[in-house]
């Protein structure tokens, strides 16, 4: 690892909505009210996740180098106007993946809590 | 859906620069695309509720941790609990919709009620008028010898403007109606005669073209006119190439010279304005007609400038002996223009405050009651270790938390309130196209907001925080102790108070409307239509042309079915126009003004007294037709105001010519009314 970048499991563990957002835009780059639609079908039809909540999330994963904004080419915006895209960093795939081998751990151990002797 | 977005982009300001500076469009097209998919009107204005508390959430969370990273510690605790609270509150109260409905919709009727009144106030009293300094503005009015405030002549306005010191420019105007013709269509318009100086008092310029020159004064030149922007967009479409265009007004061909902007409004209502025309020095000084206004000169405070226009009108007096006795006034034109609607705004004012003190007084109550079934959480969470300010706290964190629910829905309804109110009211309350639900008003309910939710949480809160932990936690809610009654006993006495207050204020307007209202007004209104018609002076120049048009007219409309009887008059009763005469014996001359006794007088045609239902006390009513008399030599040879029929009488003041009269007075008015033979 270089010296001075953060170790992934330093940032763990993620709130689940930062998470979320995370896997939204994990391999290809989503806009804001695709990352909505997304964490909403995902976290059911009593979730709503508003604006304010979301782009604040997203300037904290940014801030932590989890996420950057990137530009889209014309063919690819699929809007009709001008919108922010986001996708994550390599760093930030690193840190979901992080969290995913800790949640996995954490359900093991529940499990073989929970299983009968 | 405009105003939804207005309100979500003015709670934006709550979070930090740089959140809003980077994602803030983002965050208002998400916001729009959920009002969108939100159908009925319920549902969007829940969207927008959620909309805001999640921008103040996201507001408290980002400065929280903006303070947490700066000082490396925690973060500040008060923070902390109060995001933890502004949890718990929200949580509590989505669990009793019913609770928090009744609540939300009782606070929203108080502030919304209130923002929507005190947008009026602050437009018309508070707010000084558009204009370039407008403290600086005055009106003047002529005094008679009793102190009677009054318009002005035109020769005693030029001396006003010749003889003073203190005014830095002066203007007269008169306002009237006038037919616009050519196009499609004919309209009534509000035109205003003005000096050349009346744009020069009030520093305004056109939005297109140019003012009046000063040569356009003169009779012949005067042919010119300048168009309200309202005006021009409506009939005329906006139309770029509108300068040079002719305009027929009142049968006179006019050029359009300028167009006025929008927030141009003087006088009030003014579509057109064309020069005055008149020269003074044939004028006739007892003509009083017209509005005079000036702009003060700098430093000059207003009892100078009545000192100097005292002086001015005393030596106007000495050159002439029929101005004995008269002097002037000067009003600043703000007072002048809202005195009348002052008292009654003052009073809406103070009924609306008390309307909100009711429902903080109610909400109070409900907030009593529900905290009567949340003493055993009070209680645990003392017992571990909350103090009574933390409880406290947290209550009015709630309370805050449904003011804020219930302002929002308000501020949403007193939108509509205001444009409600400048419909109703636009023809009694001035100014009030300057009316705004703008960020000084939005500011004032916001405080108007955090003091209702303070004041409703407060008794509530301290009554349930003041239940601590006894030996053991309890295991039920016990019912309240009698202090607990004895405060929600007070609340519900107060309310009562002040409802029994509005309810006799009320009843009083009431009363005094059925009263106004069953004033015999001395003719029948039943079934009775009127229309306003105007003949142009230039079509209709004899008054027997005139004449003869009202004649044809009353025949052809008496031949309309379902119509009993018609008739044309010079002045509705009761109405704002009259003209008046001088009366003298026959045989007796008329001397001094002063010494004559007079008369208002109408014009009327056969059968008007039939019409209009207006009994006969006296006398009989004379239905010969007299041929129309030539104009005397002493009528005045200026063209009198343009109005309702106003274009066929000639100002029979000073006249020498006598007549002969029958008269069927009215048992409400004292006007007099008869042919003119």
């Amino acid at each position: 690892m270089p010296r001075g970048r953060p170790d992934p499991t330093d940032l763990l563990p993620l709130h689940p909505l930062g998470l979320r957002i995370l896997l939204a835009v994990l391999d290809s780059p989503s806009h804001g009210y695709r990352i909505v639609k997304e964490v909403e079908a995902v976290e059911g039809v009593r979730f709503k996740l508003y604006p304010a909540n979301l782009y604040r999330r997203i300037r904290d994963l940014a801030g932590q180098g989890l996420l950057a904004e990137v530009d889209v080419s014309e063919d690819e915006d699929e809007t009709d106007r001008p919108r922010t895209y986001f996708v994550a960093t390599p760093f930030g795939r690193e840190v979901v993946q992080a969290e995913v081998s800790r949640l996995e751990d954490l359900v093991q151990d529940a499990r073989s809590t929970l299983e009968p002797a | 859906m405009r105003l939804a977005l207005k309100v979500y982009a003015l709670f934006l300001h709550l979070l930090p620069r740089d959140l809003r500076g980077r994602f803030g469009s983002e965050m208002l097209a998400l916001i729009e695309q959920r009002l969108r998919q939100a159908r009925p009107a319920p549902e969007r204005l829940l969207v927008l509720v959620r909309g805001v508390v999640d921008v103040m959430a996201q507001a408290v969370v980002s400065r929280a941790r903006r303070e947490k990273v700066s000082s490396g510690a925690r973060g500040p605790q008060w923070l902390d609990d109060f995001g933890r609270d502004l949890k718990i509150g929200a949580r509590g109260l989505a669990k009793r919709p019913g609770f928090t409905i009744v609540a939300v919709l009782t606070l929203a009727l108080g502030i919304g009620a209130t923002t929507t009144i005190f947008s009026v106030v602050d437009g018309v009293l508070l707010r000084p008028l558009a204009y370039d300094e407008p403290d600086r503005l005055m009106m003047i009015w002529e005094t008679s010898a009793s102190g009677t405030q009054g318009r002005p002549s035109l020769p005693n306005f030029a001396d006003w403007n010749s003889g003073n010191r203190v005014f830095e420019s002066m203007a007269a105007y008169v306002m009237g109606s006038a037919n616009l013709t050519g196009g499609d269509s004919a309209e009534r318009v509000d035109q205003a005669r003005v000096t050349e100086d009346l744009f020069t008092v009030l520093r305004a310029r056109p939005a297109l073209g140019r003012l009046f020159a000063p040569d356009e004064q003169r009779e012949g030149r005067h042919l010119v006119a300048l168009l309200h922007h309202d005006l021009w967009q409506r009939r005329y479409g906006g139309d770029p190439a509108i300068l040079g265009r002719d305009i027929e007004l009142h049968g006179d061909l006019f050029t359009i010279v300028g167009v006025m902007p929008p927030e141009f409004r003087f006088p009030t209502g003014a579509d057109v304005w064309t020069p005055l025309a008149l020269d003074p020095a044939q004028a006739d000084r007892q003509q009083h007609y017209l509005l005079a206004v000036g702009r003060l000169m700098p430093a000059v405070t207003l009892a100078q400038a009545q000192d100097d226009m005292t002086n001015v009108s005393a030596r106007m007096a000495r050159s002439h002996a029929e101005l004995s006795g008269r002097g002037s006034r000067v009003v600043p034109l703000q007072e002048q223009i809202v005195q009348n609607a002052r008292p009654t705004l003052v009073l809406l004012m103070g009924s609306v405050g008390l309307v909100l003190l009711i429902v903080c007084a109610n909400v109070a109550s409900l907030l009593f009651v529900r905290s009567a079934s949340r003493g055993r959480e009070m209680a645990i969470r003392t017992a571990v270790g909350a103090g009574r300010g933390r409880l406290i706290r947290q209550f009015l964190t709630e309370s805050a938390l449904l003011a804020l629910l219930g302002g929002t829905l308000g501020v949403a309804a007193s939108y509509w309130g205001v444009d409600a109110l400048r419909g109703l009211a636009a023809s009694s309350v001035p100014l009030l196209y300057q009316v705004d639900l703008d960020l000084r008003v939005l500011g004032f309910a916001l405080f108007l907001t955090i003091a209702t939710g303070v004041l409703a949480g407060l008794v509530p809160a301290l009554a349930a925080s003041g239940r601590g932990a006894g030996p053991a936690v309890p295991t039920s809610d016990r019912t309240p102790g009698l202090s607990r009654t004895r405060q929600r006993g007070s609340l519900i006495a107060g309310e009562v108070a002040l409802a029994l207050m509005l309810l006799v204020g009320a009843g009083l307007l009431i009363e005094s409307f059925v009263r106004l209202s069953r004033v015999d007004s001395g003719f029948n209104t039943e079934e009775l239509l009127t229309m306003r018609i105007g003949l142009s002076a230039a079509e209709y120049p004899e008054g027997r042309q005139a004449s003869d048009f009202y004649g044809r007219l009353v025949g052809e409309l008496r031949t309309l079915p379902g119509v009993d009887g018609v008739a044309a008059v010079s002045d509705l009763p009761i109405g704002v126009g009259f003209a008046g005469l001088y009366i003298a014996k026959l045989g007796e001359p008329i001397t001094r003004p002063e010494g004559q006794s007079s008369a208002l007088y109408h014009v009327v045609t056969p059968g008007y007294h039939e019409v209009m239902g207006i009994p006969l006390i006296q006398g009989l009513i004379s239905v010969r037709k007299t041929p129309q008399r030539r104009p005397s030599p002493c009528s005045s040879p200026n063209r009198w105001p343009a109005g309702t029929g106003r274009t066929t009488i000639r100002s029979a003041n000073n006249c020498r010519s006598s007549f002969r009269m029958s008269t069927a007075r009215s048992s409400a008015s004292s006007a007099t009314s008869g042919k003119v033979g």
